[in-house]
């Protein structure tokens, strides 16, 4: 393959206490794609998406092993500051969860916490129009961002992410508190974000995986039964277990 | 065919012991707030009121008698700025240390310990001011005087801490966790995620602390009495005796005014004003607290 990839996922193991929520997933991640997590709840999909800019740092039970290499560096050395790789690795959550504060100030606070240069209100204007917002919120940038609808608010924190302009950014269920018209709307965001940036999402909806992403994964139990080009796992699926999965027999 | 209601003679005197209890507490306000304000008219009777509120001299034991509140008004704000000092910037500090980085087993040793503090009888704060405090000032600014508003503002403000870190901690562990998740996932350290999100999204909640500690600040009584002495000294000095609202009641109390006097109803002129100044704050503070509620459910 002629893509590069920008996250290795080597041989990971993932515990929360004495529950082994990871096992052994092997996985590469290539750059500018949309790399999907499928699997029924509780499989550790979110748990693996998050060992992914270091969010379950925050999880004292949690502890971690094997090896992730973002650019060929090691994500847990010791050397790795943890803040630089979550500038370089955003996310998005699964129910939105925007800053009590104005719309402007949701999106201006990364960048200005990080001190990242460059005209703010552009900044800000670009990452609303990326995140296909702008227009609706372009006369009120001044209002509190709680006073947007459930998808204009997870469209405000997908554009908080961007203007960070961050290499890869990672979804944790995006569409999931969001209704079928915000849920499409997001959809078709993530294929004009393919051009510029690297995406992992995770989700259970299986039409969504099918239809946005280039490559597919998909855990049960922890274990990473198939990965493969999306189509590939969706139309000929090699496991059993894949193939009743995403023909809907079980899940 | 339905028996008819046998009548429930338990029940319902139950239930009217019940309201009897219900009552007692309100009829006892009502009627604290008939005698305060029955008596404050008669003072008022006279003494007009613009000398009793802006009126610069207190000596309503000593001739010339004279009854402007100003002295014990300024006694009792050099008190309460002095306790906020100490008690606002440290509790909470206190506060972020404990909702933010405290592990849960340190937090399960603090909190107890904070709340004995919370638990000890004020009289040993004002005896604590007096013995420990005020020769610990006069060490370091020898002009101190043996009773001083400084030493009794700081044990107030020592007094109130507890208060303002549990009523902090709880305003910021309200803050949701997805907030601070957004926030890391924005490359923000832990202080910036607590001082530019966590604390301004807590914010009413705190400040709501803030107006609670400084109405019971004002209500303070023993160890201002015992601390900054019963002198009505129109002063912003913290290092000399000052008397507050709370001691002139205690000082008049203690002696034998004879009830029905001008002297005896100065106590609840003063009570009065006490009374209106920590209503309006426990007011504010409950406004701020309903806001700070509706904004995350």
């Amino acid at each position: 393959m002629s893509e590069s990839v920008i996250l290795d996922i080597d041989d990971v193991c993932i515990r929360y206490g004495d529950e082994l929520a990871v096992r052994n997933v092997t996985l590469p991640i290539y750059e500018k794609k949309i790399t999907a997590i499928i699997g029924p709840s509780g499989c550790g999909k979110s748990t693996l998406l998050r060992s992914l800019n270091r969010m379950n740092d925050f999880i004292h039970a949690c502890s971690q092993d094997g090896k992730i290499s973002f650019h060929e560096s090691d994500l847990y050395s010791n050397t790795t500051d943890p803040v630089e790789v979550r500038r370089r690795i955003g996310m998005v959550f699964q129910r939105p969860n925007p800053f009590p504060k104005s719309i402007y100030r949701n999106i201006a606070w990364g960048p200005s916490i990080n001190g990242l240069g460059g005209n703010m209100d552009e900044r800000v204007e670009r990452a609303l129009k990326q995140a296909a917002l702008w227009d609706e919120v372009k006369d009120r940038l001044q209002d509190s961002a709680l006073n947007l609808s459930g998808g204009q608010q997870q469209r405000l924190c997908i554009a908080r992410a961007l203007a960070m302009e961050p290499e890869i950014i990672l979804m944790d269920e995006p569409c999931s508190a969001l209704d079928p018209v915000s849920t499409a709307r997001i959809e078709d965001l993530l294929f004009e974000l393919k051009e510029n940036y690297t995406i992992v999402i995770v989700t259970h909806n299986m039409q969504q995986a099918a239809r946005v992403s280039d490559y597919t994964a998909f855990l049960e139990n922890g274990v990473m039964i198939e990965y493969g080009i999306t189509e590939d796992v969706f139309t000929r699926p090699e496991n059993k277990r894949t193939e009743e999965y995403v023909t809907g027999r079980f899940g | 065919m339905m028996q008819p209601a046998k009548p429930r003679y338990l029940e319902n005197s139950l239930q009217v012991a019940f309201f009897m209890c219900a009552a007692i507490s309100t009829v006892t306000t009502v009627a604290v707030i008939s005698v305060l304000a029955f008596e404050t008219y008669g003072f008022l009777q006279q003494v007009p009121i613009t000398e009793f509120l802006f009126g610069t001299e207190w000596t309503p034991l000593l001739h010339p008698k004279s009854y402007g509140l100003l002295p014990l008004l300024a006694g009792t704000m050099l008190i309460v700025v002095g306790a906020s000092l100490v008690a606002v910037p440290v509790g909470l500090s206190c506060a972020i240390f404990l909702s933010e980085y405290a592990s849960e087993r340190t937090r399960d040793i603090l909190k107890p310990v904070l709340e004995i503090l919370a638990g000890i009888p004020t009289v040993v704060y004002g005896f604590f001011a007096l013995t420990f405090v005020t020769p610990l000032l006069k060490t370091v600014l020898p002009q101190t005087q043996v009773f001083n508003a400084a030493s009794g503002a700081i044990v107030v403000g020592i007094m109130v801490l507890p208060m303002v870190a549990s009523l902090c901690d709880d305003a910021l562990r309200a803050v949701p966790q997805s907030l601070r998740e957004g926030a890391y996932s924005l490359g923000a350290t832990s202080f910036e995620v607590t001082t530019r999100v966590v604390v301004p999204a807590g914010l009413s909640g705190i400040f709501a602390a803030f107006v609670l500690a400084i109405s019971r600040a004002i209500g303070e009584t023993m160890a201002v009495t015992l601390a900054a002495g019963a002198t009505p000294n129109l002063t912003i000095n913290p290092l000399e005796g000052i008397q507050t609202m709370t001691a002139y009641i205690v000082q008049v109390s203690l002696g034998d005014t004879p009830a029905g006097t001008l002297t005896y109803q100065t106590l609840f002129a003063v009570a009065s004003v006490l009374f209106l100044i920590t209503l309006s704050l426990n007011i504010i503070a409950n406004r701020v607290m309903k806001r700070f509620q509706e904004v995350y459910e």
